[in-house]
């Protein structure tokens, strides 16, 4: 009985993977793919300052702020701060696009159903990496009265991704509550275990 | 679409003024930080599930337009240029608010005082209905 009330609330009338009440799957490929990308730039530009904050390359793109990006990505005392860590915080937010474009590819086009913890995650990586990102980019001309380009594109690309990511991580929610309606373990559905 | 960019405008200009019109203090430090959260709030509304994120632009507004008094500028072209940005962004909150797809229900649908509400009841179609999801 569960199985069949499960698949009749997570499933548009016409048996198609939207969920229901929306007017779009929000896990299509079609959906997916442009924070993928997103995801992919954003990790070639904070590998790049991440390269460039552990002297392995010389140069970097900086084509409006003259020294930003070294007083930044070299001599801040917050980037300084990171070197008591095994890690700088480029390295980390290339990381971090590494793991938006990894959460971002794994799963179908009806993993807001069979898999929201994946879908979870990715908001989870996604969601709060755009708070941090407009947090740096506050301490950019606050604290060392400068910018860095790469650092504010690395920001935008953070910020692009939440919208086109959270509607999934909405879809996947809304399907917990209704399983959680329905008396079925949130945390069996969560995993995937029943859908 | 055009409220919300002409709202990242806004932040983004505050972060640059500054130096574009050279001045410095609580005004320039004022504008560097409400500029990118005004813009980034407007640039992450642009999206119609998050809409509602734009009504984080309004209090950035009115600050905005409050700062000049409250932290005493002394530039002119700082006060007209925090005034005008923080009206842009406080006005821009109530333009371009619709929302054409349908999400079922949105965020409110699963706001956990819902959560608890639903618990107990049957699966009603009243509730339901009022949460878009047919």
């Amino acid at each position: 009985m569960t199985s069949a009330t499960s698949t009749a609330t997570a499933r548009a009338p016409d048996g198609s993977d939207i969920p229901p009440g929306w007017s779009a799957n929000p896990s299509t490929w079609r959906q997916r793919t442009p924070i993928i990308v997103l995801a992919i730039f954003g990790g070639i530009a904070a590998t790049w300052l991440a390269l460039y904050q552990q002297e392995i390359v010389d140069t970097v793109w900086e084509p409006f702020f003259g020294d930003g990006t070294t007083d930044i990505v070299r001599e801040s005392s917050f980037s300084q701060a990171f070197e008591r860590f095994p890690i700088g915080d480029a390295a980390l937010g290339a990381l971090g696009y590494l793991a938006d474009a990894v959460t971002g590819v794994i799963g179908g086009t009806r993993r807001w159903r069979t898999m929201p913890w994946i879908v979870i995650i990715f908001g989870a990586f996604v969601g709060p990496f755009g708070a941090i990102s407009v947090m740096l980019t506050i301490f950019q001309p606050v604290l060392y009265d400068n910018f860095c380009t790469l650092c504010l594109f690395s920001g935008i690309v953070s910020l692009a991704m939440i919208g086109p990511a959270v509607d999934e991580v909405l879809a996947s929610l809304q399907h917990l509550r209704r399983e959680h309606r329905d008396g079925k373990s949130v945390w069996r559905v969560f995993w995937g275990l029943e859908s | 679409m055009i409220a919300r960019l002409v709202a990242v405008a806004a932040g983004v200009w505050l972060m640059f003024a500054p130096a574009v019109l050279g001045y410095e203090g609580a005004a320039e430090t004022n504008d560097r930080i409400f500029g990118p959260i005004g813009a980034a709030l407007a640039f992450v509304a642009i999206w119609q599930v998050v809409r509602a994120v734009r009504w984080g632009t309004l209090p950035v507004g009115i600050w905005l337009v409050a700062a000049p008094l409250v932290l005493g500028y002394d530039h002119t072209e700082a006060i007209i240029s925090s005034i005008i940005a923080g009206l842009v962004m406080a006005t821009s909150t109530f333009f371009g608010t619709q929302v054409t797809g349908s999400f079922g229900g949105g965020w409110r649908s699963v706001f956990p005082s819902r959560w608890k509400r639903v618990g107990p009841r049957p699966a009603g179609a009243g509730r339901r209905a009022r949460n878009g999801v047919r």
